[in-house]
C-alpha cells in the first residue's frame, strides 16, 4: 500500500477530508452524452456561482480541516475565469493540485503554466485512439487531436498525467489501442466503464453502457495482459457488516459551483452550503453523519455474497437509480458477476444462469 | 561544533504541498512524483523550518520538546535539514 493510499485510509478514519473535489463551473467545451453533469448553465435555477473570493474563503476552510488533494473539475474547469488564480491561491495554502480536464484548453503557455504551478496530476479524459470515436462522443469535432496535443505537452513538461477514459458501447472494444499508445508515452490509463446516471438522477448516460458482451471481452483482454479487475478489494472478513461502505464524507469531500458541500462527487445530497454556514457545522451535520454512517449491514441486500471482492457499492448511484442508496445496482450487480466469472478460479462462470453467460461474437 | 552558533535559517518552500495528519507531516513532491511521512520529531523540525528561526533554535526547542540532549538535538537536526536541502524541500538562508 502506498503513503497516499494509507494516508486515505487513516483520514477516512479520522473523518479527515482528504481530497476535497470542487465543480468550479459548469460551462463545458464538449457535449458529451455520457456526462453526469444536468447543465452546462452556472446560473441554471436562478442559482448563483460563488465568487472568486467565496471560493478563496472555501479553500481556506479546507486547508484548515486538513485536506491535501485539490481536484479542480467542472464542466471543463479551465474555462472558469478565475481558474488559474484560484490554482495559484490554492497552491498557496499548500493544497496538492490535481486537475481533471478534456484538455482542449491546455495549448504551450497553459502547460507552462500548468508545469510552473507544480500541479500533482492532470487527468485528461481521452477516449479512443480513433478520432471518430472521440469525436463523436464528445460531440465536438476536432477534440480528439486537441486532447492527444494536451497529453504530449504535458509529458513533455515532466508533469504526472493520467488519461481517464470512460469505458461505453461506443469505444470499449477498441480502448487497448488506447492503452499500449499511452503506455509507450510513460502514461497511465483509467478505464472505468461505472457510467453513471446525471447529477439531477436522470438516467439518459446509462444507456451509453457497455453490453454484457462487450464487458466480458473486456475483462478477458485486461486478465490477458495481467492487469486486476480493478483496485484491489479484500474477500469480506468477519467485521464486514460494520465496516463503512464508501469513503463518502469521510476521507473526501466536494463543492459545487454553487458552494453546496456534498459527501462525494457521486453522492448528490447537499449537507449545506458555504454562504450559510462554516466547513465544520456542514461536515457535522446530521445529513453527514448519516451518509458516512451507512454500513455494509444496512444494504438491501446481501453484499457479502461470492461476488463480493468484485463488488463495488455506489450510494450515490444506487439513491440516483433505485431511489435508495441502500438498494442494489443491477449494473453494478452484472458487472460483479462478470467480474467474478472472468478473475476467480472457482469455476463461476460455469455454474452461472445460460443467460448471464457470455454470448460469444464471431467478429 | 558550537551548536549555539549555526545561524543559518531553514525555511521551506511556501508552495510545496504539505499538511499535518494524525500527528504526522505529510509533504508531496508533485514533479518528483514523491510523497513525504515524516515521524513526530521530522514533522516538528518541518514545521518550524519557517524562515524565521536558526538552526540553532530549533536544535534547542527540540532538545527540550523531546527530552533529548542538546549535541544530539543539534546533530540530528542539522542532518535532516541537509537531507530535505537535497531533496529541494528546504533551503538555507
Amino acid at each position: 500500500m502506498s503513503i497516499l493510499d494509507r494516508l486515505r485510509t487513516r483520514s477516512a478514519e479520522l473523518l479527515v477530508p482528504f481530497q476535497a473535489t470542487i465543480e468550479l463551473t459548469y460551462r463545458c467545451n464538449e457535449r458529451c452524452g455520457h456526462c453526469y453533469l444536468a447543465t452546462y448553465d452556472d446560473h441554471a435555477d436562478g442559482r448563483v456561482p460563488l465568487s472568486r473570493e467565496e471560493w478563496k474563503r472555501v479553500l481556506d476552510q479546507l486547508a484548515e480541516a486538513g485536506t491535501l488533494v485539490l481536484i479542480f473539475i467542472g464542466g471543463e474547469a479551465m474555462l472558469h475565469p478565475d481558474f488559474w488564480e484560484l490554482a495559484e491561491y490554492g497552491a498557496s495554502r499548500g493544497f496538492a493540485l490535481s486537475l481533471i480536464t478534456n484538455g482542449l484548453l491546455i495549448d504551450d503557455r497553459a502547460a507552462d503554466r500548468l508545469a510552473a504551478m507544480r500541479f500533482y496530476q492532470v487527468s485528461i479524459s481521452l477516449y479512443s485512439l480513433d478520432p471518430a470515436i472521440h469525436d463523436r462522443m464528445t460531440r465536438r469535432k476536432g477534440s480528439h487531436a486537441r486532447t492527444l496535443g494536451a497529453v504530449e505537452r504535458l509529458r513533455a513538461r515532466g508533469l504526472e498525467v493520467i488519461v481517464n477514459c470512460l469505458l461505453t458501447s461506443a469505444n470499449i472494444d477498441s480502448c487497448f489501442e488506447l492503452e499500449d499508445w499511452a503506455k509507450a508515452r510513460g502514461v497511465r490509463v483509467q478505464f472505468d466503464p461505472m457510467v453513471t446516471p446525471k447529477s439531477d438522477s436522470s438516467l439518459d448516460p446509462t444507456l451509453l453502457r457497455a453490453s454484457r458482451e462487450q464487458l466480458y471481452r473486456y475483462y478477458r483482454e485486461l486478465k490477458r495482459r495481467g492487469r486486476p479487475a480493478g483496485p484491489a478489494v479484500a474477500e469480506p472478513g468477519p467485521g464486514f457488516a460494520d465496516e463503512p461502505v464508501c469513503n463518502a464524507g469521510r476521507g473526501k469531500c466536494a463543492v459545487t459551483a454553487h458552494g453546496d458541500l456534498l459527501t462525494c462527487l457521486e453522492v448528490r445530497e447537499v449537507l449545506g452550503n458555504f454562504r450559510e454556514a462554516g466547513f465544520a457545522e456542514l461536515w457535522g451535520s446530521p445529513t453527514a453523519e448519516r451518509i458516512r454512517g451507512l454500513r455494509n449491514r444496512d444494504l438491501a441486500f446481501d453484499s457479502a455474497c461470492g461476488d463480493g471482492a468484485f463488488c463495488d457499492h455506489c450510494p450515490g448511484m444506487a439513491a440516483s437509480e433505485t431511489g435508495d442508496s441502500r438498494s442494489e445496482v443491477p449494473f453494478l450487480m452484472e458487472l460483479a458477476r462478470i467480474k467474478r466469472a472472468v478473475f476467480s478460479a472457482d469455476g463461476f462462470e460455469e455454474r452461472l444462469h445460460p443467460e448471464e453467460r457470455p454470448v460469444e461474437s464471431s467478429l | 561544533m558550537d551548536t549555539k552558533k549555526d545561524a543559518r535559517v531553514p525555511n521551506r518552500s511556501s508552495h510545496t504541498p504539505w499538511r499535518r495528519i494524525d500527528g504526522r507531516a505529510v509533504i508531496v513532491q508533485p514533479i518528483a512524483g514523491r510523497v513525504h511521512e515524516l515521524n513526530p520529531v521530522g514533522t516538528r523540525l518541518w514545521e518550524n523550518a519557517d524562515g524565521k528561526r536558526t538552526l540553532a533554535e530549533i536544535a534547542a526547542e527540540i532538545s527540550g520538546e523531546f527530552a533529548t540532549p542538546a549535541e544530539e538535538a543539534f546533530g540530528d537536526a542539522a542532518e535532516f535539514y541537509s537531507e530535505l536541502e537535497k531533496l529541494g524541500l528546504i533551503e538555507f538562508r
